[in-house]
């Protein structure tokens, strides 16, 4: 018999982010203890107080990069691992404190704080391809937990993970609901949203509002037109555009193009 | 005795990310820094120039681990600005996806983020190792709480369904009973919960706080009520800036909040439970009683009892 292999060493860092998508992790009630025993869980201070020193086989990364130190961490971070996965909105378009990247950062401190002085950040929220190679970008506000299972599972047998890049219209028909704009007029971003919820808010009697980030090659100016037809004013449609993906670049420049 | 200093720059299995100084002289601790370095995002200032339909879903992304704390606080404020009262059903619906919030909070703080400090694991899953029956008690009862924020929210984290003026979709009547069976597993599980923290050994450590939690006519309180404290504050949700201060301290981006005049108080399951212990329900009250909690909990190391309870208390809620 050949001698066990030595189990993948899997890292979980956070960066600025709610920790819901690594929460996903622990949801994973059924699997979770599996998981424990198919891989050596290196680093993931939410759930253990363990710190194993790097390389790392698979860092999964939360969060997006806010701050000087966050934009040297990820280097580091980088550095010491052979896989990088980014996990949720933040970490792969910004995430909602993205909104800043379209407002003055000091205006937005000085909302908040009553001090300025004490508050480092920088002007923008930026997702971690921005700083560093990135393997695989898992899409979602939250995660899907189940498309997380099938990326990690993908990446500890060196397969490409299945996650369609089609949008959400797609996993509508398939669940056989009724269009929401067709039907009754409300305003959805489901042609235009990358898949992977399962088309959870239409099924909900409500528009999709785009959590999962810009789909594959999408024409979101159509939908705007569509939007109009509907009577949405134009700083409605900007808003549906500027919200937890507004840093991702169909989003970002569609919400532009709506005065936002 | 020589002053020395303990740093911890990064806590453990904590819900937000933190670090912890401590500045002893002797024996004695002379200076406490909680630093939560989380960086900020702004929820206050982005906010501005929303609509008040998309609070809810925004604010609900300041924490992933309790989304409908902050979901419902929001849709509670934009319903109170516009003068909508939401009862009935609808409110009791609501209880029960936040009922879902504290059993699957509670149980991931219980079993997977604090007994493991008890038992001296370095995480429920090394402690699955020893004691597996009890991780997976543990993880089945998280995922109890999990199906009910699914059936009513839509999903665990982020729930879609909570819209001002109630749900974007009622849950149909065979999820909603589906449920039932489960809670009823979960009941027991949670009493069994109540048990086995009760045993662990707390150090002899009484506090002397002032407690603040909303107190309800009659429920146990989850989103209504006045706010309380057991040093005689009593006024309503909306009086609350006239009675507290926020104050931004070097060290941390949370801000301190204080009483004004008074100082510091603790809020959160142990001060809930300690000023209502009568509105729990029998079965939540014998489990305390039976696990040597008083009406009142001053020992912070048994706040894990208290939460224990909660759990009980929120299981029998959702069954009724």
């Amino acid at each position: 018999m050949a001698q066990r292999q030595r189990k993948p060493k899997l890292a979980v860092w956070k960066f600025a982010s709610c920790d819901g998508c690594q929460l996903s992790l622990l949801d994973c009630e059924d699997e979770l203890l599996a998981l424990g025993a198919a891989v050596e869980i290196a680093y993931f201070p939410e759930a253990t107080r363990a710190v194993v020193k790097g390389p790392y086989d698979l860092s999964i990364v939360e969060g997006s990069v806010t701050t000087a130190h966050d934009a040297e961490r990820i280097g580091e971070v980088r550095r010491q691992s052979k896989k990088l996965i980014t996990i949720g909105a933040c970490a792969t378009a910004g995430g909602i404190q993205a909104l800043r990247n379209f407002a003055d950062v000091k205006e937005f401190v000085s909302i908040v704080y009553a001090s300025p002085q004490y508050i480092e950040t920088l002007a923008s929220s930026t997702p971690i391809a921005e700083h560093v190679p990135v393997d695989f970008e898992l899409r979602g506000c939250p995660i899907d937990k189940r498309q997380l299972l099938e990326v990690i599972a993908a990446f500890l047998q060196g397969r490409k993970p299945n996650t369609p890049a089609h949008s959400v219209c797609v996993e509508c028909k398939r669940r056989g609901n009724v269009c929401v704009t067709v039907a009754k007029g409300t305003p959805c971003l489901g042609p235009v949203t990358h898949a992977g919820c399962g088309a959870l808010c239409p099924s909900f009697d409500r528009g999709c509002y785009g959590c999962f980030g810009p789909m594959e090659t999408p024409n979101p100016a159509s939908l705007s037109r569509q939007m109009s037809v509907l009577g949405l004013s134009e700083g409605t449609i900007a808003r549906l555009y500027r919200s937890f993906n507004a840093g991702a670049e169909p989003f970002r420049k569609e919400g532009g193009r709506h005065g936002a | 005795m020589a002053r020395r200093t303990v740093q911890v720059d990064y806590l453990a299995r904590v819900e937000g990310e933190g670090g912890l100084h401590l500045t002893l002289d002797g024996g004695e601790v002379k200076q406490v820094e909680l630093r939560i370095f989380e960086p900020p995002r702004f929820f206050e200032a982005l906010l501005r120039g929303r609509s008040f339909a998309e609070a809810p879903d925004i604010t609900s992304r300041i924490c992933g681990i309790c989304p409908v704390a902050y979901q419902m606080s929001a849709v509670n404020a934009m319903e109170d600005a516009l003068g909508i009262a939401v009862d009935g059903p609808i409110r009791a619906l609501r209880r029960l996806l936040y009922c879902g919030e504290w059993i699957e909070s509670h149980a991931l703080h219980i079993y997977m983020l604090h007994a493991p400090d008890f038992l001296g694991y370095e995480s429920a899953i090394a402690m699955a190792g020893d004691h597996a029956e009890l991780v997976t008690r543990g993880l089945k009862l998280k995922k109890i709480g999990n199906e009910i924020m699914r059936v009513v929210g839509g999903r665990e984290t982020h729930p879609i369904n909570v819209r001002v003026g109630g749900f974007y979709k009622a849950p149909s009547r065979r999820d909603l009973n589906g449920l039932v069976e489960s809670l009823k597993w979960a009941l027991q599980a949670a009493l069994e919960t109540v048990a086995w923290v009760a045993d662990f050994e707390f150090p002899d450590c009484e506090r002397d706080y002032e407690f603040v939690a909303l107190r309800h006519l009659e429920e146990y309180p989850i989103a209504d009520g006045r706010i309380v404290s057991n040093r005689g504050l009593d006024i309503a949700v909306g009086d609350y800036e006239g009675h507290f201060e926020e104050i931004h301290v070097p060290h941390s981006h949370a801000l301190h909040s204080r009483i004004k005049g008074r100082g510091n108080y603790l809020a959160g399951p142990m001060a809930r439970y300690s000023l209502n212990y009568d509105r729990l329900t029998p079965t939540a009250q014998e489990a305390a009683r039976a696990a040597g909690l008083g009406p009142i909990c001053r020992n912070p190391y048994r706040s894990i009892v208290v939460r224990a309870v909660e759990v009980a208390y929120a299981c029998e809620e959702g069954c009724g």
